[in-house]
């Protein structure tokens, strides 16, 4: 009976669960458990909010951390299966972009966190440091990562330049998951490639055919990169002079900023037609509160985002202030308790880099080499 | 009267169902039997699905064709009434909504199932749903190993 339910209509089973319960569903029985890493529609979570992922931000410990939001609780995922120190980029669906930082120069690869698989992406075209990192993805709507392409476009940074020494290189690398090959499709304003080359890089936001990032540095401001016609603009931020910690997300399909002000509240605008940033939600005071605790500034608050959820969070321990679509279009505010243990065990303090993604326990599909 | 709104379907052990033709449309399996043959009074088998089910899965499509305009509340708990079954019964039901083509129906029950296993573990799900374990030990032990961060 239930052991041999056809692969579809338990696919549809599975896509209601959260990752972990249909990690256990996979052992529980041969069939099931080759419906689960075999059979697309299962990629977990379509229906489920995305899960926060801590990945250390120093690689320390080896272990990284999710937050099942279902549920409310914590795993500890092991890093040993990852060949070289990383830092976490992105997220792409159910996969993580990474770089490595055994060298200076850029080197990228996927993992999948919670099937333990890694892949190198090929080398840039043009070896450089520090440049900007974009990720276009979900452009098929296929909910499902491993028939799903995605786009990596990289601009900027600094690369060796002919007299020796380092310049700004002002051109723009994509790389293309069907092709797996990095193409350069031309050059960019050098005062972008300027404001764009950065040593604490901030994700990319896709929307409308143009992909923005933030600068790094106060004051803040958003460049515009429109995809189709390889041009570049740049946009002012909402109080830029006076945010503390901005974060640019996806939220509502669109460019959305996080910031917060000294000694006072955290807002998000949208960015709507004509570039200009309308005001859509306010951080409740007492969660603004509970966050910062005693330190009272927005300094080191961190803030990821996608369509389903915005998190601002300091690191693993101190919790999260977090905006979640309960059911279309309502949104509440909760507070996230930080993890300080799983499954009984403690669990050190570190800085932490964080991510939203929809886990994906399938092992087989793309990128197979 | 010329032409009747009413059809007629039969359960596979042979007990009969006279439904308005606006309830068995739901179900696309039937809409394409009714759309390719069009037979006004002859009786349409559905072998698949035995008659205790056939009229619980008929009552669905009745509450669901009727009550269109009540509001999302009442129909949720309606469902979840609906769904509140015993295992075998929700088995049966699963096999004839996919037989029958109802993917409203098929979202509802598929949906109460994960629920009955959600955050249990493998031990518990297999007595709840009657599965044997058909792994070695060795198996099992890498399961532990891959999936380890998900066992509590």
């Amino acid at each position: 009976m239930w052991s041999n339910l056809p692969f579809d209509l338990l696919a549809n089973i599975f896509s209601f669960l959260p990752a972990d319960s249909l990690a256990l569903a996979s052992s529980v029985c041969k069939h099931w458990h080759t419906c689960v890493t075999a059979y697309p529609a299962t990629a977990a979570g379509a229906r489920n909010p995305p899960w926060f992922v801590a990945l250390p931000v120093r690689n320390r410990g080896h272990t990284c951390y999710t937050h099942n939001p279902i549920i409310d609780t914590w795993h500890g995922l092991f890093l040993g299966f990852l060949p070289h120190p990383i830092r976490p980029v992105a997220s792409i669906g159910g996969l993580v972009l990474l770089r490595s930082t055994t060298s200076t120069t850029l080197q990228l690869a996927i993992c999948n966190l919670f099937t333990k698989r890694y892949w190198s992406l090929p080398m840039l075209n043009i070896a450089r440091t520090n440049p900007a990192v974009g990720v276009v993805f979900g452009l098929d709507e296929s909910p499902d990562v491993r028939f799903s392409s995605f786009r990596v476009y990289v601009a900027g940074g600094m690369s060796e330049a002919p007299s020796g020494g380092a310049a700004y290189e002002p051109t723009l690398e994509m790389y293309d998951s069907w092709h797996d090959r990095w193409d350069i499709m031309g050059r960019m304003p050098v005062e972008f490639a300027v404001r764009l080359t950065v040593w604490s890089p901030n994700e990319s936001v896709y929307s409308g055919g143009v992909l923005y990032w933030m600068t790094s540095a106060r004051a803040y401001s958003v460049m515009g990169l429109d995809i189709e016609s390889n041009s570049w603009r740049e946009l002012s931020v909402p109080m830029a002079e006076r945010l503390e910690f901005a974060a640019l997300v996806r939220w509502n399909g669109r460019p959305t900023l996080v910031g917060g002000m000294c000694n006072e509240g955290a807002c998000i605008w949208e960015l709507g037609e004509g570039d200009t940033w309308g005001l859509v939600a306010k951080i409740p005071i007492e969660l603004g509160m509970r966050l910062l605790g005693v330190k009272g500034s927005w300094e080191s608050t961190k803030c990821v985002g996608s369509d389903g959820a915005v998190c601002l969070y300091r690191d693993l321990g101190s919790g999260m202030v977090v905006w979640r679509e309960v059911e279309k279009g309502r949104w509440e505010w909760l507070w996230v308790e930080g993890c300080c243990s799983v499954g009984g065990k403690q669990v050190q303090n570190i800085p932490i880099k964080g991510l939203l993604l929809h886990p994906n326990l399938a092992t087989s599909g793309f990128p197979d080499k | 009267m010329a032409f009747t709104k009413k059809v007629t379907l039969k359960s596979s052990d042979g007990e009969l169902f006279i439904i308005d033709r606006a309830v068995a449309l739901q179900s696309r399996t039937i809409q394409y039997v009714l759309e390719d043959t069009n037979p006004v009074d002859a009786i349409i088998p559905v072998p698949a699905v035995d008659a205790r089910t056939l009229s619980k899965v008929l009552e669905y499509c009745k509450k669901h064709l009727i009550d269109l305009n009540t509001d999302f509340e009442d129909y949720s708990k309606w469902d979840k009434d609906f769904v509140d079954a015993e295992v075998w019964m929700l088995y049966d039901l699963i096999m004839a909504a996919d037989y029958l083509h109802i993917p409203p129906l098929i979202d509802l029950i598929c949906d109460k199932i994960a629920s009955m296993f959600k955050g249990q573990t493998p031990d518990k799900i297999r007595e709840i749903f009657n599965i044997d374990n058909d792994f070695s030990k060795e198996e099992e032990e890498d399961f532990k190993k891959k999936s380890g961060w998900a066992f509590k």
